[in-house]
């Protein structure tokens, strides 16, 4: 399409096509005059996939409502889900206003006389007990208990604020993990080696309260193949 | 879009308002407007009512264009004890001409008309106007925000008495053109008060709030802004202590005395504006923060004297290599930790002296110690376990605030990620996560008693948590636009927020509401201090405009010369309140008088001598090495800190 535009506008020295141009006259009618060339590339590009997607989306609205074509309230009902979906605004002031009126009521909470730091009830706190993969131990494995690890991998979804996920086996087998390299702070590693409770630790792990770092499970996926794999040595 | 005309589809919204099913369809069929949905007008009841109740006049577009003509030769015409009163009108009456303009679908004759009148508005509404620019159908007024606060809201307008009276006439001698008549009616609240008119300086001083200048009603509460009372200061053992040291340092001993004999005289006699304690639950002092409170106190009889002929000293802590990351700094008040806050989620403590940051024991190493010993805490913490700076790591955005909590165990930050986050100076660990902003949180603060803080964000509020809730306690709703920045009064009473709808506000911490509102900053207000004594509140403006309210009235305390070139980030008052310091990102660091700013002899004429004026509050201003400002404090010896990053290259 730059091209036939090209030719089109051919007369001119930069040969900048028609719709670069329409989002540099854009620019400059919000007030920006300082970027650099790309952006107008970048821009286009933007513009593009997002026409695209409202229009993908509107025709499959006009589908749904079994119209042959697309329609106005389409495009208009596509393009108010995609502003949905990336930018929410904050909440009317009447909301708010409601919203304040009825918790302002309140009195404010006696302080109760309580010596050491004032928390919220533990669940609320990131204070409970911290997991931490045991380094790697040459014992052998037993295949029945590997098979719940990925099943745990995805249960526990970012649920791990400087945690890794401690397994638990049952006795005499522990589990040939690497411990993931974690950048976060020293913290006291609490090693569970109580063996009388066969206890599936996916349900350990996922009542772990208000805790987060998503990004932990990530690092811990490639554990779980590393795992498998040496499973598939041992079985071999 | 359809060409039907908005009178119509604004009597179907009312008759859809009022549930006249069959009168509505009847409309329809004979105005052949077709389907329910397509055409529906989704405006404000005030928006309606305008449109309603002149909507033979408003259709006519070149009648705008005239009477605003009018109205501007009228005001620059009259008298100047009038003029500059009456000039705060155009800009609303200008906003709401267009605006109907755009809603009676003339569009290119809005469009003129921006052009022709938009520039001789004042300069700090051309921001507001480029984003109103934007709206070009009346659709679009729903989506753009300040569009839907000016259509939802009533621009207030101040006007004396005879100024007033004198715009009545105008207006009634404009009986043809009715268009400013029905839009000051509908949209702008004219509040006249008793005095004389005011002068180009006073209008300026309050001009700028997003809605005008505040209406007497709302600055009529009564404030409580004294100090509390120190009940402990007499329980203290501290005139013991006291007594001990100057058996020791037998050379003046007298003097030590008298000065401690002052501080504990002045604490009885009752501050008629001074909250009662227990107004709201404040935290009861721990043994150790007695003894903290009692050292502070020692160290402030040691405080040098500021003032005019006694300018403080200044360290300059400049931080290296984080020209772009580092976003915001505190120094806790003791003046030995600084934190600082990163762009890429990291927060790093930081230790002032030459005593290191330690880490607590293990639980195992805990259960060991003997609990009964005097000095517990610090057999507490790990020998081995020590470090000169530590990392905080648990935020998933840029820490945009940390705050010391005023015994210095804990640490808030606040983020980008929507978090607020608590986190232990003695584990370096964050213990608690408070989640209810659902937005980018701005800023984050601690009472000065502790216990509680407050935090303010992208979501228009402002709230008011204490560390053992994991829900805010009071939430303050009234900022039309993100609440920028946010402070506590030293009495812990209230609460002071700035935002970028260029208003300052107190509200209070008992009921949650408004009790101040002041306007007169041109920009968004970045940062905020309260004086020592705590009754007026110093504000810093992303246009380099700092301004002084006196917070028993909520006017503004003198008007100060322009500060700074660019946004100011720091304020600080030294111990004693005498000195005012502001740091701002054209690296400069001010340092003011503000002894002689609240001087409460009458405001001279600022017309016949501006020049004295400034020399007479700026005091010194120092100039850094392109490092921008981020923080600045005063130690409790009045030795000012500052920080900052160095920027190497422009």
């Amino acid at each position: 399409m730059s091209e036939k535009d090209k030719s089109k506008s051919g007369g001119q020295a930069k040969h900048i096509p028609k719709d670069a141009q329409v989002i540099m006259s854009i620019m400059k009618e919000v007030g920006i005059t300082d970027y650099e060339p790309r952006v107008v590339n970048q821009l286009l590009e933007f513009t593009y996939r997002y026409v695209t997607s409202v229009l993908d989306d509107a025709r499959i609205f006009a589908n749904h409502a079994k119209k042959k074509t697309i329609d106005l309230d389409d495009v208009r009902l596509s393009a108010q889900m995609q502003l949905d979906k990336s930018f929410t605004n904050p909440p009317p002031r009447e909301v708010l206003l409601e919203i304040a009126r009825v918790k302002n009521v309140n009195p404010l909470p006696l302080i109760k006389p309580h010596c050491g730091l004032r928390l919220p009830p533990d669940r609320y706190c990131l204070s409970s007990c911290n997991y931490k993969l045991k380094p790697a131990t040459k014992k052998v494995i037993t295949k029945t208990t590997i098979t719940p690890s990925p099943s745990i991998k995805t249960v526990t979804t970012s649920k791990a604020p400087q945690q890794t996920v401690v397994m638990k086996r049952p006795p005499g087998a522990i589990v040939n993990v690497g411990t993931p390299k974690t950048s976060l702070g020293t913290k006291p590693v609490l090693k569970f080696s109580s063996s009388s409770k066969v206890v599936k630790p996916a349900v350990r792990v996922t009542a772990g309260p208000s805790s987060q770092a998503p990004i932990k499970m990530e690092t811990d996926e490639p554990m779980s193949h590393k795992r498998k794999r040496e499973d598939d040595d041992y079985d071999l | 879009m359809s060409e039907k005309s908005t009178p119509l589809l604004a009597v179907l919204q009312l008759l859809r308002k009022y549930n006249l099913k069959s009168t509505e369809d009847i409309l329809r069929k004979e105005a052949s407007l077709g389907d329910v949905e397509c055409e529906s007008l989704d405006l404000p009841e005030v928006e309606l009512a305008s449109i309603l109740t002149a909507h033979h006049t408003e259709s006519d577009p070149f009648t705008y264009e005239l009477a605003y003509d009018g109205l501007k030769k009228f005001i620059e015409n009259s008298l100047d004890l009038y003029k500059y009163e009456l000039s705060t009108l155009l800009y609303p009456v200008f906003v709401h001409m267009y605006l109907l303009l755009i809603l009676y679908d003339h569009v290119e004759h809005a469009v003129s008309f921006l052009e022709k009148f938009g520039i001789e508005q004042e300069d700090y509404y051309q921001e507001d106007l480029k984003k109103l620019s934007i709206v070009k159908h009346k659709d679009q007024i729903k989506g753009n925000e300040l569009a839907e606060i000016y259509s939802t809201n009533k621009f207030t307008v101040q006007l004396s008495r005879d100024a007033s009276s004198q715009l009545k006439r105008y207006l009634h001698e404009q009986k043809n053109s009715s268009v400013i008549i029905n839009i000051i009616n509908n949209h702008i609240q004219i509040e006249v008060h008793d005095g004389p008119g005011r002068t180009q300086a006073q209008v300026r001083a309050t001009a700028g709030g997003v809605l005008g200048e505040p209406m007497k009603s709302e600055n009529r509460t009564k404030v409580y802004y004294g100090l509390l009372k120190e009940p402990d200061i007499q329980v203290l053992p501290a005139p013991v202590e006291d007594e001990e040291e100057v058996e020791e340092t037998p050379d003046k001993p007298k003097k030590k005395k008298a000065k401690k004999d002052n501080l504990f005289m002045k604490k009885p006699k009752s501050d008629p504006n001074a909250p009662p304690n227990d107004r709201i639950p404040l935290p009861d002092l721990k043994e150790i923060d007695k003894v903290e409170k009692g050292k502070a106190l020692r160290e402030a009889s040691k405080r040098v004297q500021l003032g005019p002929d006694s300018l403080p000293s200044i360290c300059f802590y400049t931080l290296l290599n984080s020209g772009h990351t580092a976003i915001s700094c505190d120094i806790c008040d003791d003046s030995t930790l600084l934190a600082v806050g990163f762009n890429n989620s990291n927060i790093k403590v930081w230790t002032l002296t030459p005593i290191k940051l330690r880490g607590m024991k293990s639980a195992e190493k805990l259960q060991d110690i003997d609990r009964e010993a005097g000095d517990v805490l610090v057999r507490m913490m790990e020998e081995k376990d020590r470090d000169t700076c530590r990392n905080l790591f648990g935020h998933s955005g840029p820490v945009y605030k940390v705050a010391f909590d005023p015994f210095k165990t804990m640490l808030l930050s606040c983020s980008e990620d929507t978090t607020v986050r608590l986190w232990s100076l003695q584990c370096w660990t964050c213990l608690v996560v408070y989640r209810g902003h659902v937005w980018p949180v701005w800023d984050v603060r601690w009472s000065p008693h502790g216990h509680y803080f407050a935090s303010s964000g992208h979501d228009r509020t402002a709230r008011l948590w204490a560390t053992d809730h994991h829900l805010p306690l009071r939430i303050f709703i009234g900022h039309y636009s993100d609440v920028d920045c946010i402070q506590f009064h030293p009495n812990s009473n209230y609460i002071a927020t700035g935002s970028s709808d260029r208003t300052v506000r107190l509200w209070d911490c008992l009921t949650g509401s408004q009790v101040r509102i002041m306007t007169g900053h041109k920009s968004t207000i970045f940062t905020l201090a309260f004086s020592v004594c705590g009754r007026w509140i110093a504000s810093g403006g992303s246009g380099g405009d700092m301004m002084v309210w006196d917070l028993s009235t909520g006017g503004p305390a003198a008007s100060l010369p322009p500060a700074h070139t660019a946004p100011i980030h720091a304020l600080a008052f030294s111990r004693d309140g005498t000195v005012l310091s502001s740091g701002s990102l054209d690296c400069t660091i001010k340092l003011w008088d503000f002894t002689a700013i609240t001087d409460e002899s009458p405001i001279e004429e600022t017309l016949n001598n501006p020049i004295p004026k400034e020399d007479k509050y700026l005091l010194q201003s120092f100039a850094t090495k392109s490092s921008p400002v981020k923080g600045l404090h005063f130690t409790r010896r009045n030795l000012l800190l500052a920080v900052g990053t160095y920027e190497s290259s422009a």
